[in-house]
């Protein structure tokens, strides 16, 4: 039990650790990765920042499991004795190292799931209320109420919902390329990307993680900009975007106003007009280089991760 | 209505509802003053609900100050105390508050991001770039 125990904290506190410290040269570089990602294609780039922001979590996840696998220690770590000298595990029994790491690992993955099941808990309760008092157009539901709003609701299945004081107010063809947007989130399930981009960043403080949030969320919007303009022109969808952002004139957000970030909504109309970036660009590609990608970083951290681990333990014990 | 009525009415939050309660509310919005038997009725076109519980869902209503009744008859007739418009309304805003504090960005997510405001100036300077754009390229579609 003792064993197991020892065992099971030394790869939590080895994961998170692990996830720590992988984190921060990517927040320190990002200033220099971030012209890069926005200048490719938008559906490109935000692909390339989640790849980038999973790397801590998964690489750090994955090296820690496969130190634990006898097969892995014999061949990917460098040999050295200890006490006797066959392969081993990086375990550690000192209960300054084990009890923080196994606590600290089991809240962090509390964190997840209590996060996860509260967005779930709201989106269905937000869902079952909007569905109740909203009349169904077939792919998106009509809000009988004069406020001027377009949303999104839901992870797997997101439905769209749009209000009479939009409609009204819309222009013939608005309505259509703002449905093209919110259905081109829904077959990218950017929702669910977006809150994997958050979990991916939980041990860090929000004022760190928040550009690289920001950032994820701009690309995401501007790859549904750029999906709706394989049906309809770049202008009609940056016009759009300008004819909803003016809607309502100028007051509270409660009161029901569309505000937007200047950035956001001004860097959306630039790229529709200035696309500077490749029009096409190759998922299925972008997706296996980066999968190779993390699984040789993975492979690269095991002796380091095996070997600094163990200092650790040695210096602590000492 | 008295105006305590209305008071409390106003502050009953839309998120407090439930999907049966809203489905309740609708109707009797669309239809004005009634009984639980008609609405039980016009509910169950559209789902299965029996009669009793739409009578409790009902009571369940008036508590939260939503529906006054009075007796006529034999049967209590049900007519609301908030108009669709202002519950809507907070409904609505509670919607922008959700976009706005960025909480719920994971299930929620709208066409233009609710957050902050941009100035005049600057959508005066996106418009001419959007006209400048559209001049070029109907010079460019007639050459």
């Amino acid at each position: 039990m003792t064993a197991l125990f020892d065992s099971i904290g030394s790869l939590l506190t080895l994961w998170l650790l692990g996830w720590l410290f992988l984190s921060l040269p990517i927040l320190l570089c990002y200033p220099l990765i971030r012209p890069i990602l926005l200048a490719r294609h938008p559906a490109l780039g935000s692909k390339l920042l989640l790849a980038l922001l999973s790397a801590p979590f998964l690489v750090s996840l994955l090296a820690s499991v496969m130190l634990f696998i006898p097969l892995v220690e014999n061949t990917m770590v460098s040999a050295h004795c200890h006490s006797n000298c066959g392969p081993h595990s990086p375990l550690s029994n000192s209960p300054w190292l084990i009890w923080p790491g196994a606590c600290a690992g089991a809240l962090v993955l509390a964190g997840i799931c209590r996060r996860l099941l509260r967005n779930l808990k709201s989106s269905r309760q937000l869902m079952r209320q909007l569905s109740a008092v909203s009349i169904d157009r077939g792919n998106w539901q009509l809000i009988p109420e004069c406020h001027c709003l377009v949303f999104a609701l839901g992870w797997w299945s997101p439905r769209i919902f749009i209000t009479e004081g939009l409609m009204k107010r819309c222009r013939p063809g608005d309505i259509e390329i703002i449905l093209a947007h919110e259905q081109a989130h829904a077959r990218r399930k950017d929702n669910i990307r977006l809150l994997l981009g958050k979990l991916f960043l939980l041990p860090i403080p929000n004022r760190f993680t928040a550009p690289l949030m920001n950032d994820l969320t701009l690309l995401t919007e501007s790859a549904c900009d750029f999906s709706a303009a394989r049906a309809y022109s770049p202008l009609d969808i940056a016009e759009t975007l300008l004819h909803v952002q003016k809607l309502v004139p100028a007051g509270h957000p409660q009161q029901g106003r569309l505000a937007f970030t200047g950035s956001e909504v001004e860097l959306r109309i630039r790229a529709l007009l200035n696309p500077t970036m490749p029009e096409r660009h190759y998922p299925g590609l972008t997706s296996l280089l980066s999968l190779g990608l993390l699984l040789l970083l993975t492979l690269a951290m095991l002796d380091p991760m095996h070997h600094g681990f163990e200092w650790l333990v040695h210096k602590l014990s000492n | 209505m008295n105006k305590k009525q209305r008071r409390l009415a106003q502050t009953t939050l839309p998120q407090s509802l439930g999907e049966l309660e809203l489905t309740v509310m609708n109707h009797v919005w669309e239809n004005g003053e009634t009984d639980a038997k008609y609405l039980a009725g016009k509910i169950q076109e559209e789902r299965l609900c029996s009669l009793s519980t739409v009578q409790t869902t009902l009571e369940r209503l008036v508590k939260k100050n939503l529906l006054q009744r009075h007796k006529q008859g034999y049967a209590y007739h049900y007519s609301a105390l908030a108009s669709r418009g202002e519950f809507m309304g907070r409904m609505m805003k509670d919607v922008v508050s959700l976009l706005h504090d960025g909480k719920s960005s994971t299930i929620l997510s709208s066409f233009v991001n609710v957050a902050a405001t941009l100035e005049d100036a600057a959508l005066d300077e996106l418009e001419q770039l959007i006209r400048d754009k559209r001049r070029q390229k109907t010079r460019v579609d007639k050459v």
